[in-house]
């Protein structure tokens, strides 16, 4: 078997790392709200991790370890962008208390990704065409309704009802034990 | 209703709205004293927060796979189906593969990343700029950010844009792109229409054009229209776009309802409107002509500088084409002048025309050489010094609009000297004046359109 090289993520941490990417994504979400300071909270964790991949001990588990580096950027993009708090979706003083919350959950994601991944399967092709054109490609409430016909507050509506039927699908199947 | 449940539907509610535009001041201010004061409603919002993550994630790993599978269908007409879990794992894996991108590049975007979409365009110039190399490829999606320079892209559709930093914009698309800081000049050569750009004050669709785009910090844009004319279709025009051409300027401010027309000023933009042709420098007594002068080469008139009039790009020369030159070296003898070469194979090219015209300027106290260097993000493949291969040459390669009537002397004579670099890309040029228009024709080799194409140059 041929070795990284020193520095070179290992196929272990690799895995790891991919396995982790929903809980990273939500924890960045959760602790900053829906912004572009989530994103990049997530963007540097990756690089973090990827740049001291030879830290992480395989014998111990990675997602720990990942919410610990997410956590410092985390509140490292909060930091460096006092200056420009009104960008902010949560002051803060709310991030702080996020953090920790946050991190308290970051153990259920995977399980949960795999019940959303089975509930999404039940969606119909215009549903989910729907939720992916607001939720992957980032289009405004207004662009979605135009592009469909329907008014704006019909198009919340849809969304709103969508997410909870999403939500209530996936907690019936964590209950149920049926995605993991 | 309790109160929990009253609250909870609040916060659903307002973090819902937090991911939207217009989500208000007062309406952050809630939503933070909501969260501050109670640890149900955190966790509550972690929750939502969390499950929107995941959604994103869920909905991404299904577009994932539905790529793979389409590009498997074209391969082998076999459909492939993933397990669901697999498909997660595939959309995760591509997102970590493209981090090891990330860390090389320093410009990403996780949500838009994860998918595996194919590059819709790449980095024709990066000037002055440590953030990107040409060559570079980027896909809808990415976002391009840099503090410093100029950057030019090339769009599958064609379309060229060339931004000057500090800049902040993000790939929509093959043929659009969503801009929120910086200046830049957009062109759309050819027949392709619709390039499409959006920035907070404004979406501006091009109908065949060149114009100016810039973005201040806090959204307001500015629109100068150089050649053609483009469409405003911005939220405030609807239901009828409204349309600007070439000479006209507005500026939007982000929540005025109307574009405010101010003077059609195009010297900001000179920098990216050089750019955008794929001339990353200009020394000495040259410059670009400008958006106004570069139908009419004729009769531009500057007794100060030797001037580079962009002229059609993509063209195809047909076999056999005949030039003065190909390969780097000096020119100045009339021998050499008035050598042929034939291209020795066929290949699509930029035409330029670099042009001393003094006009009746020139007195007896003007300098009599004019020395310029010019370097180009491309190669040069041919050179045109003779005044009959300019003529023969117009039709193919000049703007249809251009206007070589009154021209007299064209082509270079002995005390000229035209110097190819061996990197081919620098070409030194110095006129001799005595009287008449000197011009020579540069052909600079195209970037084809397709961002996968192994003839992109990737040179560092």
């Amino acid at each position: 078997m041929v070795e990284p090289a020193p520095n070179m993520p290992s196929e272990a941490f690799v895995r790891a790392l991919t396995e982790s990417q929903a809980a990273l994504r939500g924890y960045c979400q959760a602790s900053l709200g829906h912004s572009e300071e989530a994103k990049e909270a997530l963007q540097r964790t990756s690089i973090v991790l990827w740049k001291k991949c030879g830290n992480w001990n395989p014998e111990t588990e990675f997602l720990r370890w990942a919410i610990t580096v997410a956590k410092f950027e985390v509140l490292g993009v909060i930091r460096d962008r006092k200056r420009d708090q009104k960008r902010f979706v949560f002051n803060s003083d709310v991030v702080t208390l996020m953090v920790d919350e946050a991190s308290e959950i970051a153990d259920s994601v995977s399980d949960r990704a795999a019940a959303l991944e089975e509930c999404l399967e039940l969606l119909t092709d215009r549903n989910r065409e729907t939720l992916s054109a607001y939720y992957v490609h980032g289009r405004s409430i207004q662009e979605v309704a135009a592009a469909q016909g329907k008014a704006i507050g019909a198009l919340k509506v849809m969304l709103l009802r969508l997410r909870r039927k999403l939500g209530e699908c996936v907690e019936g199947r964590l209950a149920r034990g049926g995605a993991v | 209703m309790s109160d929990l449940s009253f609250q909870r539907d609040r916060i659903e509610e307002l973090l819902f709205a937090s991911a939207n535009e217009s989500f208000s001041v007062e309406e952050r201010d809630e939503l933070n004293a909501l969260l501050l004061g109670s640890s149900a409603a955190r966790r509550f919002a972690v929750q939502f927060l969390s499950l929107d993550a995941v959604l994103t994630e869920g909905l991404i790993a299904g577009e994932a796979a539905l790529h793979y599978a389409e590009k498997n269908e074209k391969r082998s007409t076999k459909v492939v189906r993933f397990p669901i879990r697999y498909k997660a794992w595939l959309a995760a894996a591509a997102a970590v593969v493209l981090i090891c991108v990330w860390v090389q590049s320093r410009r990403m975007d996780p949500k838009d990343r994860a998918v595996v979409i194919e590059p819709v365009g790449f980095i024709q110039s990066a000037i002055r700029t440590s953030e990107f190399k040409r060559g570079d490829t980027f896909r809808p999606g990415d976002w391009v950010r840099f503090e410093s320079g100029r950057v030019a892209l090339k769009f599958e559709s064609g379309a060229k844009l060339a931004v000057e930093g500090p800049a902040d914009f993000q790939i929509l698309s093959n043929n659009g792109a969503r801009m929120t800081r910086g200046r830049a000049t957009i062109r759309v050569p050819g027949k392709t229409k619709g390039f499409t750009i959006e920035t907070p004050a404004e979406q501006i669709v091009d109908l065949g054009t060149s114009f100016g785009v810039q973005v201040e910090q806090d959204g307001s844009t500015s629109i100068a229209v150089f050649e053609g004319s483009v469409e405003l279709s911005g939220r405030h025009h609807a239901p009828v776009p409204k349309q600007l051409s070439a000479g006209q300027a507005v500026w939007v401010e982000k929540h005025s309802n109307a574009p405010s027309e101010i003077p059609y000023e195009v010297r900001d933009f000179l920098p990216t409107w050089q750019t955008s042709f794929g001339v990353e420098a200009v020394e000495g007594s040259m410059r670009v002509a400008e958006p106004k002068e570069r139908a009419m080469p004729g009769k531009v008139v500057d007794c100060h500088r030797l001037l580079i009039f962009p002229e059609r790009e993509s063209v195809q020369l047909p076999l056999g084409f005949v030039v003065s030159a190909t390969e780097p070296g000096a020119y100045q003898n009339p021998k050499s002048l008035k050598q042929h070469v034939t291209l020795p194979e066929p290949v699509m090219v930029d035409s330029y025309l670099v042009q001393f015209n003094p006009g009746e300027l020139l007195t007896s106290e003007s300098p009599r050489r004019f020395s310029g260097i010019l370097k180009f993000d491309r190669p040069v493949v041919g050179l045109l010094f003779r005044a009959k291969m300019l003529d023969e040459s117009d039709t193919l390669l000049g703007l249809p609009s251009a206007d070589f009537g009154g021209v007299y002397r064209r082509g270079i004579n002995a005390g000229d000297e035209v110097s190819l670099e061996e990197d081919r890309r620098t070409l030194t040029v110095s006129f001799d004046v005595l009287n008449g228009v000197d011009q020579i024709r540069v052909l600079v080799k195209s970037n084809p359109s397709n961002p996968n194409s192994s003839s992109i140059p990737r040179i560092p």
